[in-house]
């Protein structure tokens, strides 16, 4: 998959990283946003049960997006592993800052109340799937 | 959601009032109009943190339904286990005993208040063990108990009831035998007698 040259015009900084490579850490405090330029990652949370994989990111695939779109800005709520060698793009907060700003009151509500949903719903995976462990 | 997915999806969830309230009714064209008309690369993201709503809000049900199926199957085996086949003995034998599929695998105390061939019942300070709280029935452990000073038992048992007692700073565990070597089943057996 190759990436939108919009959405690659976006991207400030690249990052390598060894497999493995924690590149985001749950708990953490941090409000870049990154996308998959190469390789694979892997979405981790910690449960009451251990460490659970939440799902597997590819190449395009955004994360980090949630703290830097929640108001009140989160800690992390995941951790991002990289699956073999990746190949990060960091995307320009103060652009996407200044997009995000000519959105209406009402649509910045939607897209808040979307990632705060998604944050508890990533929370209720954990877990149940540490239950079902 | 309706409106996020595109409106072709049936509604997925019910949203009831709990007292008086009062909406703004926001016409999903406008709404739409404005979401078209966001920045590519808000749209691009957003698009993907919809489908994984999407996916995490299956996942969920999915999950609700392995977990409804698990507990009913441990409440079957708890059931089961409960029907008591065999003698039970009073005794306050000291033992130890360790959660063996979480994270926190620390070791408890208490002291056995009865046991029998297919089963034990141990009483705990709940001040004491404040993890207590996270087990619960069906949760594997690692048992150690002292028959007499010189005599060790070991075991796999299963948690099958937890409560706390009526006047009293305890907590009793029911745990169930689940695996044990014929040393120790035939050690077991002696005390018993």
């Amino acid at each position: 998959m190759t990436i939108d040259p919009v959405i690659y015009s976006y991207v400030s900084e690249e990052e390598r990283y060894p497999p493995d490579a924690a590149i985001v850490k749950e708990g953490d405090r941090g409000y870049w946003v990154y996308i998959i330029l190469e390789g694979r990652c892997k979405v981790k949370k910690r449960s009451s049960r251990g460490t659970i994989t939440l799902a597997s990111l590819q190449v395009g695939d955004i994360f980090g997006e949630m703290s830097f779109f929640i108001r009140n800005r989160l800690p992390r709520t995941t951790t991002i592993v990289a699956d073999g060698p990746v190949l990060v793009g960091i995307l320009d907060t103060d652009r996407l800052n200044k997009e995000l700003k000519k959105l209406s009151p009402r649509l910045k509500q939607v897209v808040e109340m979307m990632f705060n949903r998604l944050r508890e719903a990533s929370d209720k995976v954990a877990e149940l799937a540490a239950q079902v462990k | 959601m309706t409106f996020l997915t595109g409106s072709v999806q049936p509604r997925t969830a019910s949203a009831r009032a709990v007292g008086p309230t009062e909406l703004e009714v926001w016409h999903p064209q406008l709404l739409m109009y404005e979401y078209e008309a966001m920045p590519t690369i808000l749209k691009y993201i957003l698009d993907q943190s919809l489908r994984r709503l999407m996916r995490m809000n299956t996942l969920i049900s999915k999950l609700n339904e392995r977990r409804e199926k698990s507990e009913a199957l441990i409440q079957k085996k708890i059931q089961d286990t409960s029907r008591r086949q065999f003698f039970r003995k009073s005794v306050g034998l000291d033992c130890y005993f360790k959660p063996l599929q979480t994270v926190f695998q620390f070791r408890n105390s208490g002291t056995v208040t009865d046991i029998s061939k297919g089963g034990a019942r141990i009483e705990v300070h709940r001040t004491k063990h404040m993890a207590l709280a996270t087990f619960k029935p069906g949760d594997l452990f690692s048992l150690k108990i002292y028959l007499t000073p010189q005599s060790e038992f070991d075991a796999k048992a299963m948690l099958v009831f937890q409560g706390a007692l009526k006047d009293s700073e305890n907590i009793a565990l029911g745990f169930s035998f689940q695996e044990m070597s014929e040393d120790c089943r035939k050690a077991l057996s002696f005390f018993l007698k």
